[in-house]
């Protein structure tokens, strides 16, 4: 059934797909106007488009009717700011007005909050009023410096539209296998969490034989803690554009998407911005700089959906189905994107590949060890003295990290959440035994994912915390497989009843 | 099931907790719900201390 509906998605494609047009008819409609044109335009029946539109929060009528939405991430949540921000929208917009959203990636600074279509945070709901009144008001940035030896991801090599003209130039011309083999000597893992190897995934790709590839990137950052991708997607778009194009040429694809999270509307224009600068430079588009090679690019932007995360589920959101996780194998790289061989990366691995190749590969793969090489972004909360994005070579210690990078904590802090929500929850003094390595974190019980730290202080009650996260998991859980539809659900009911007798006690 | 545990006691039942939560390790499709009992499991393991007054360890 899906396969046909990706077929009939497909034969439309990617300029006009069916998941941003499902989106703008609902954002711009109260009712079901116009979904009979949609599904017909697609063959498809209104079900399934009613089905898919109905999958997503920020499509909902009940989540379209408020106002404002408070960052309910874990961050957020452990900073306590939320419960004093959440009030003073609801008297100045109404009380129903005021709904959440998960994680809006403010966590150096937390009373974070969506209003209009902008994300504010730190001192800003002070200007409330001026916000209200539409006026754009200054705000606050996240620190961010490399301490790596080094970078790959913070340096400025591809920073204006010469650099990127001088290096396209020369990757255009480069052969193929060449580009493959430096990248599975860099020892790159992918960054999304899972870590597989990119440039044995690019190999298996540009292997397959199809007349139609696709390259997508995976920009929907919904691990509370994370604003890494933020900060490459902002700071760094030509470096995330510049993987994406030579991972075209590579594989012989000549369409790329980037699925970005709607809770991010800067990075949104920020990359929208440079996609047309690139096309208008002649840099994006037919026979880039003169070769045979042709590349184009989407923006698609997600309806606020975590499990969009998740690369099939991703696929199957592009695609207008219901974002629902598909059974592996067969792998996007033999059947993906409207089932042609698709490659979808990280943000964070296309901006380090497109390192790599500036940079050379030995000198990525000379940090850390084999299976943990290169440089990684980390993000400290608001409880370190010195929060913000920063470089960091694999293999540095936490310790180090926590104390000297950090600057120690503001507050007391007995756990660190390493790698978003589904990532382990370390005690301090088993953090600091650890480095920043992918396979230490593992063998340790724990996973570093995409090494975003949410710290836990220690006034924070742990039941709490296990009820925030089965809450999370039950609220983004897809719903597609038995365990994950009736366990966060099941769980919670139980620690809920644990909490209604804890406050009837006490 | 959870109605019994609570007729008898309020409390969280661990070894069902447990069971719930190795059911979700190995069955699950993907990512969310099959790493979200790592944390969890990271809590009970290392919190245990403080969450021994919601927990009953047999059920």
């Amino acid at each position: 059934m899906s396969k046909n509906i990706s077929n009939l998605s497909g034969r439309i494609g990617l300029k006009n797909n069916l998941f941003q047009k499902l989106s703008e008819r609902s954002l711009n409609s109260k009712n079901d106007q116009g979904v009979k044109e949609l599904a017909d335009e697609y063959r498809m029946g209104i079900s399934t488009v009613h089905g898919a539109e109905s999958f997503y929060e920020f499509l909902r009528p009940s989540h379209r009717e408020k106002k404002a939405f408070v960052c309910n991430g874990s961050a957020c949540m452990c900073a306590g700011t939320q419960g004093a921000l959440k009030k003073k929208l609801q008297e100045k917009l109404g009380k129903d007005k005021v709904g959440k959203m998960f994680c809006l990636g403010h966590c150096y600074e937390n009373h974070a909050f969506h209003y209009n279509g902008e994300n504010y945070a730190g001192d800003d709901i002070n200007k409330i009023d001026q916000i209200i009144k539409g006026e754009e008001i200054k705000q606050q940035k996240y620190f961010s410096k490399s301490f790596a030896s080094t970078s790959f991801l913070m340096d400025d090599k591809l920073s204006n539209l010469e650099q990127f003209k001088e290096q396209l130039n020369k990757f255009l011309i480069t052969d193929k296998k060449k580009i493959i083999k430096s990248l599975l000597d860099s020892n790159l893992s992918g960054r999304g969490g899972a870590g597989f190897p990119t440039g044995m995934k690019w190999d298996f790709c540009s292997k397959t034989f199809s007349e139609k590839k696709y390259v997508v990137c995976n920009a929907d950052e919904g691990d509370s803690g994370a604003f890494s991708d933020r900060y490459l997607l902002e700071e760094q778009p030509l470096k995330v554009l510049f993987g994406m194009i030579i991972c075209g040429y590579v594989i012989g694809s000549n369409e790329g998407v980037l699925y970005i999270r709607g809770e991010y509307p800067k990075s949104i224009e920020s990359i929208n911005g440079s996609i047309n600068v690139l096309k208008n430079a002649g840099l994006l588009g037919e026979s880039i700089l003169g070769t045979k090679f042709s590349f184009d690019l989407n923006i698609c932007i997600g309806q606020g959906a975590y499990i969009c995360g998740e690369e099939t589920a991703l696929i199957a959101s592009i695609e207008g189905r219901r974002a629902e996780v598909d059974v592996r194998p067969p792998f996007p790289v033999t059947e993906g994107l409207y089932k042609k061989p698709t490659v979808v990366n990280n943000v964070e691995t296309l901006a380090a590949a497109a390192g790599i190749l500036l940079n050379g590969s030995e000198k990525f793969s000379a940090i850390g060890n084999k299976k943990s090489a290169g440089t990684k972004l980390v993000c400290l909360d608001s409880f370190f003295n010195k929060p913000g994005v920063y470089e960091i070579d694999m293999g540095t210690s936490i310790k180090k990290i926590v104390n000297e990078i950090g600057g120690g904590f503001k507050k007391p802090v007995k756990a660190l959440q390493i790698g978003g929500p589904l990532g382990g929850v370390v005690p301090l003094e088993e953090a600091e035994k650890l480095n920043l390595d992918f396979q230490e974190f593992i063998i340790a019980g724990f996973m570093l994912g995409h090494a975003s730290v949410v710290s836990i202080p220690k006034d924070f009650n742990m039941l709490e915390y296990i009820h925030h996260l089965f809450e999370f998991s039950a609220e983004e859980s897809c719903g597609k497989c038995f365990p994950g539809r009736i366990g966060p659900i099941e769980e919670r009911k139980c620690l809920i009843r644990q909490k209604v007798k804890l406050l009837k006690f006490h | 099931m959870f109605d019994q545990a609570k007729s008898k006691i309020a409390k969280i039942p661990l070894k069902l907790l447990n069971e719930l939560l190795i059911t979700m390790q190995k069955g699950c499709l993907c990512a969310l719900c099959g790493a979200i009992p790592t944390p969890i499991m990271n809590i009970l393991k290392y919190f245990s201390d403080e969450l021994k007054n919601d927990i009953i360890k047999n059920n």
